[in-house]
């Protein structure tokens, strides 16, 4: 599974990469956990809301394209083809 | 006046060189609001909306708003208005910058351009004193040198609007640009300045903006901007990365086209084109317009290469446009071709977007490589820049070029390869994958645009709700919406970019107050529905094109990402909006709304 990640989420504070392969984890609440555990605290705050149990407001996170909340939300299932993009809300035009 | 209006208008007659001034039409500024509705409203009381756009009967208007140069947020704002020659359409384009302040500062709300001069001039404003004077001396020059010659005749402290050799020549899609690097910038408006042999504007004031009622608005001038720095896209992400950071979500959801859409819309290498990357590598610093927090603008530098540059910019669209549109990954020659842009003043989307179609025409073996001069193919950098630096100087294949994507197609025998609407070229974003900004580029009044109705901000950022893409389900009453409420900021003044963060009770509670006006949210926003009403009017009478898309994204399948297998569902769409809009099922404003809008006894 490849976790692509974008904007300020690529500077050290938080992931410190562009990209990175790992194996497949249960669902995006468990990647969450899994990254929050490697990158720290930051990170967390900004994957998560509050209270663990769902995504963090200033969130976007892409399963394929689509954005989580079209999907499972944070229960969306993962497995190894998947490419997840994590980015921070942003705009422009 | 003390109603964030100056109560005068100017206007200027270039054949006999005569120069009044005269009082605002009030009530048209009540009931239009400023800026692009203003404008609008003068263009159409006084204009016939079959005029040639490029005979001296077309008028130029510039038009600031009640809140532009004011204590409001990103009040830099005026429009330009007049009839398009790239699209037929009402053509209104916005800048910013500090020349629509300046413009009010000196006394006045704007300009009513009539004919044409014989030979170059150049509107110089040092408040009271307004003349026409020779511009001989700058006609050829471009932008910059334009603006550096007005500087030291005039002063360092003018603020200047000009138009460059590109304008002159007739290129269709020139813009006015201000303060060297902003530019009202769409459909042409530059293009008919300099068919009115008017160079530039040259403007000094030293006077101020006077509001209604001040205590309250300057109270909701700071919470407008307390909002603005507490929102994560306001407050920082758009500081610290530009517009181009919508490069790599656009791109994640499969929606940023490529080589003129024929390849899909998701491009392997969009990381290298990048919000990210132009932060990283190149960006000198940042630059805001008048009274703006937010200041998204770049100052970039490409140090060394074939591509080696300096300017402002690029945007996310003009990234998109040399840049995955052209199949060109090259960050280095996308900054170059937009540097290219803002020195001749010419808009980067149809620009890039006309360079995309001629390189399919080419690859498909319509458009001879004998007329170009050099082969034209996707993914070919330096091609790229040379096709955009001759459309610049208006030599060559660059005339045919200059024309848009449009007329080039049909030239060549396939006008359905231009990725245009109302022969303005579509931005960015794939109507395919994104289903609700096909139907804004369908509907908008001034033909492929995405800053009529910003359908990108729900269906993709989740700025202010979420929407899916990919289904159609409420997308047209939305982005009737977010019409109304665009055309209401930009007849005020302020800058779009802030409704990121703000919206409706912002916007409307800075007028109000600034106005002296008491009426509700509902019916301020009426005014912007006002104005696209009147907008959709002069198209009806101009004769403009239904409302569709390319046949492309009609028909032609998305071939990959996320959106694979989707076209546009137009005609699920349209119906609806046309409903939502209580206009015909032919698209037209009915009576009852007329009656409802108060527009029914209007001239057009
Ligand atoms: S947000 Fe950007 S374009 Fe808008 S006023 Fe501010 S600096 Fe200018």
């Amino acid at each position: 599974m490849k976790v692509k990640f974008f904007a300020y989420v690529r500077d050290k504070e938080y992931a410190g990469c562009r990209e990175i392969s790992r194996p497949a984890c249960e669902d995006l609440k468990t990647l969450g956990e899994e990254l929050s555990e490697a990158y720290g605290e930051r990170f967390r705050h900004f994957y998560f809301s509050p209270d663990g149990e769902n995504f963090g407001k200033e969130l976007i996170i892409l399963v394929n394209g689509r954005r989580a909340e079209f999907l499972d939300g944070i229960h969306t299932k993962l497995k190894d083809s998947d490419t997840v993009l994590i980015f921070p809300v942003v705009a422009g035009g | 006046m003390k109603n964030g209006y100056i109560g005068k208008i100017l206007r200027v007659d270039l054949k006999t060189g005569s120069i009044k001034t005269e009082p605002l039409n009030q009530k048209s500024a009540s009931d239009y609001v400023g800026a692009r509705g203003l404008g609008t409203k003068y263009f159409c009381d006084e204009c016939d909306p079959k005029v040639d756009p490029l005979s001296p009967e077309n008028k130029l208007i510039i038009m600031t708003g009640p809140l532009t140069g004011t204590a409001a947020t990103s009040s830099g704002r005026y429009n330009a208005v007049a009839k398009s020659p790239l699209t037929g359409t009402i053509g209104a384009a916005n800048s910013g910058g500090h020349f629509g302040p300046e413009l009010k500062y000196a006394g006045y709300d704007g300009i009513i351009f009539e004919n044409a001069s014989e030979k170059p001039v150049y509107l110089y404003i040092n408040d009271s004193q307004v003349e026409l004077r020779d511009a001989s001396h700058l006609w050829g020059k471009d932008v910059y040198e334009t603006t550096d010659l007005l500087n030291e005749e005039c002063g360092e402290t003018f603020r200047i609007a000009c138009v460059s050799a590109a304008a002159e020549e007739g290129n269709l899609f020139a813009g006015i640009m201000n303060d060297k690097h902003r530019a009202a910038g769409r459909g042409g408006i530059g293009t008919v300045m300099g068919s009115k042999k008017l160079k530039a504007i040259a403007v000094k004031g030293t006077g101020s903006v006077e509001v209604a009622r001040p205590q309250p608005f300057f109270h909701e001038c700071i919470s407008a901007r307390e909002k603005l720095a507490a929102h994560p896209v306001t407050g920082a992400g758009l500081s610290a990365y530009g517009t181009m950071i919508l490069v790599n979500i656009v791109n994640g959801v499969g929606g940023l086209p490529v080589n003129n859409g024929s390849a899909g819309s998701l491009f392997d290498t969009a990381d290298s084109i990048s919000g990210e990357e132009l932060a990283a590598k190149h960006l000198l610093k940042n630059k805001g317009c008048f009274g703006c927090s937010i200041g998204c603008g770049r100052v970039a530098e490409i140090k060394e290469g074939a591509f080696k540059s300096r300017g402002e910019g690029p945007e996310y669209e003009a990234g998109w446009s040399f840049g995955a549109d052209c199949g060109i990954d090259d960050l280095g020659a996308v900054c170059n071709a937009n540097f290219l842009c803002n020195q001749y003043g010419i808009d980067p989307i149809t620009m890039g977007a006309t360079i995309a179609c001629a390189m399919e025409l080419y690859e498909k073996g319509y458009l001879p490589e004998e007329d170009i001069g050099f082969p034209l193919r996707f993914g070919d950098a330096a091609a790229m820049v040379k096709a955009c630096e001759l459309t610049c100087k208006m030599e060559g294949f660059g005339k045919i070029l200059g024309l848009g994507s449009y007329r080039m197609a049909e030239k060549y025998g396939h006008p359905e390869l231009s990725m245009s609407v109302k022969k303005q070229e579509m931005p960015a974003y794939d109507g395919r994958a994104i289903q609700g900004i096909g139907l804004e580029y369908a509907t908008s009044n001034r033909g492929g645009c995405h800053v009529r109705g910003y359908m990108i901000s729900p269906e993709v950022l989740g700025i202010p709700m979420q929407m899916d893409p990919l289904v159609t389900k409420d997308k047209p009453a939305t982005l009737k919406l977010f019409q109304d409420l665009t055309a209401l900021c930009d007849a005020t003044g302020i800058c779009l970019f802030t409704t990121f963060g703000i919206g409706l009770p912002e916007i409307a509670g800075m007028y109000r107050e600034a106005v002296g006006s008491d009426e509700s949210d509902a019916e301020i926003l009426l005014k912007g529905e006002r104005i696209w009403n009147l907008e959709k009017r002069f198209n009806i009478a101009a004769g403009v094109e239904k409302d569709t898309l390319p046949p492309r994204l009609l028909r032609e399948k998305l071939p990959n990402g996320p959106a694979e297998g989707q076209v546009n569902e137009l005609h699920t769409m349209l119906a609806e909006y046309y409903a939502a809009r209580g206009w015909d099922a032919e698209g037209v404003p009915t009576e009852a709304k007329m009656q409802e809008l108060g527009m029914a006894s209007d001239r057009l």
